[in-house]
């Protein structure tokens, strides 16, 4: 007893640095502005947003040919969650090709997003009609990743379907005679990110 | 004799085990209240393989400018969710940082918005499994105990050198609890993303078409001489509107028909002039006025004051 007593004692002070390092009293009470540890839940699995069930989409209605100042197209896509983990997401979109900057200039295609609207009308006067507006009057630039609903949308559970939402795109009453014959692709990206 | 030699064994494995543990600890605690140096415990996979669901890795908090594309850095997100993926791009001037998870096929949809961004320095696996359970009640009750065992091998017992040890040791864990608040482990989601495109969007504006002209006829009458163009309504999926106008002095001219032919008539009689004059023939869309076609051109001829008009080119 006595012979380890000495050693004893510089190992239980250095052991005391567990309590220090390890310890909720000491590493967590005084870290008040972050989560805490506790109740961290880890997530395996997969994360896999599907619209319209696919994993990439080819728009049908939201093309117009002919536009007139005022012209609309509108088209509803269904957002799943076919993956394991839950997640939110947002979009990102604007318009491409050779005319993209001259209709970005004269921000001449808006868009609008509703959850749950439904498609309404035909050729270019379709609009969404119902629902709740998520975004509205968005300017289409010639930037294909610019934010369109930066607010992350959801939580979607996994295997959930979300609100459809209905796109309506506006060619706008005052673009000018000058866009007369451009062409311009709109692109948009759905992107899922898993919820902490 | 046995027993007491069992107790021993686990005495000298304890105090071992945890001087180890406690040393790396305080070394830690150290290095967290100089440098920052910060434990983080990865909740989520998107930085598979590299760093798998409850790894813990060790961070350095750095300036952006000091990041560069491949780095494995955390930043805190406009939701307050920390996000630990790789870097693609720095722009240090604009305090803009886009990551990607290594797991992802895209990048980050939003850039994040940072002064700085804590910088991994390694990982080790599985190690955030062992931290979150120390964290749990149940640890902390063990630790607890362990604590209390630690108390009993320090207790003075009547020699001043005990004491000053034992004093040494509260003086030890007074200014470890301090600092260790520094080095709390944050859970940090490596998150996953997944990205769908929508494609085959072509918005084609219309082009208001030209008018064509089909004809042009003089009319030389006395006190009533003329010049009528006629042209084709081009088919439109708009009911266009037509627009006829002297170049030379701005006279609109009255449009008459409808459906395929229109035409418009320029009474010269009263011209008291001679010369070459130009009318104009434009489509514009009912709803938009300004948006017109490239006009239609007709030469006129004028002699002898009006009297004698004549057709001349058309375009």
């Amino acid at each position: 007893m006595s012979g380890a007593r000495p050693k004893g004692r510089v190992r239980a002070v250095l052991a005391l640095g567990t309590v220090v390092g390890l310890s909720p009293v000491g590493t967590l009470a005084s870290w008040t502005d972050t989560v805490p540890i506790t109740g961290t839940t880890f997530k395996s699995g997969t994360i896999d947003l599907q619209l319209n069930d696919l994993n990439a989409v080819t728009s049908t209605t939201l093309s117009m040919t002919d536009m007139a100042p005022g012209a609309t197209s509108a088209e509803v896509f269904r957002v799943k969650n076919a993956g394991t983990a839950p997640f939110t997401y947002t979009i990102t979109g604007g318009l491409g090709g050779t005319d993209a900057a001259a209709f970005a200039t004269a921000s001449a295609l808006k868009l609008n997003i509703s959850a749950n609207g439904t498609r309404s009308g035909t050729g270019n006067a379709a609009t969404c009609t119902g629902g709740t507006a998520v975004v509205t009057g968005v300017t289409l630039t010639a930037n294909t990743a610019a934010t369109v609903v930066g607010t992350a949308q959801g939580p979607l559970a996994s295997g959930a379907t979300g609100a459809p939402l209905c796109f309506h795109v506006t060619f706008a009453s005052d673009a000018p005679t000058t866009l007369q014959g451009k062409t311009a692709t709109a692109t948009f990206t759905v992107t899922a990110t898993s919820t902490p | 004799m046995t027993e007491h030699r069992l107790l021993r064994v686990l005495r000298e494995v304890a105090l071992t085990a945890g001087a180890v543990v406690g040393t790396l600890c305080l070394v830690f605690t150290l290095l967290s209240a100089t440098v920052g140096v910060r434990p983080l415990v990865f909740t989520s996979g998107s930085m598979a393989p590299v760093i798998e669901t409850g790894d813990l890795a060790v961070t350095r908090p750095v300036e952006l400018a000091r990041l560069e594309p491949g780095d494995v850095a955390s930043v805190i997100d406009d939701r307050g969710v920390r996000i630990t993926h790789r870097v693609v791009e720095v722009d240090a001037a604009r305090n803009m940082l886009r990551l990607k998870g290594d797991a992802n096929q895209t990048a980050d949809p939003l850039p994040y918005t940072a002064d700085g961004a804590d910088l991994v320095l390694f990982s080790v696996p599985a190690g955030g499994y062992v931290l979150t359970w120390l964290a749990g009640p149940t640890a902390t009750m063990l630790l607890g105990a362990y604590l209390v065992f630690l108390l009993w091998v320090l207790w003075p017992r009547g020699s001043a050198s005990r004491r000053a040890v034992s004093t040494a040791a509260a003086l030890v864990l007074v200014v470890g609890l301090a600092a260790g608040g520094t080095s709390a482990p944050q859970p940090t989601a490596a998150a996953w993303t997944d990205a769908v495109p929508i494609n085959g969007i072509s918005q084609a504006a219309y082009t208001v078409p030209k008018p064509v002209i089909t004809n042009c006829t003089a009319t030389p009458q006395l006190g009533q001489s003329a010049v009528t163009v006629t042209w084709s309504a081009v088919s439109s999926p708009y009911a266009l509107t037509y627009r006829a106008v002297v170049t030379q002095t701005g006279q609109v001219l009255t449009v008459t028909g409808t459906g395929s032919t229109r035409s418009a008539r320029y009474p010269t009689a009263r011209l008291n002039l001679n010369g070459t004059q130009t009318i104009e023939i434009t489509a514009a869309l009912p709803s938009t006025p300004s948006w017109t076609s490239v006009p239609a051109t007709q030469t006129v001829g004028i002699a002898l004051l009006g009297l004698l008009p004549s057709c001349g080119a058309s375009s």
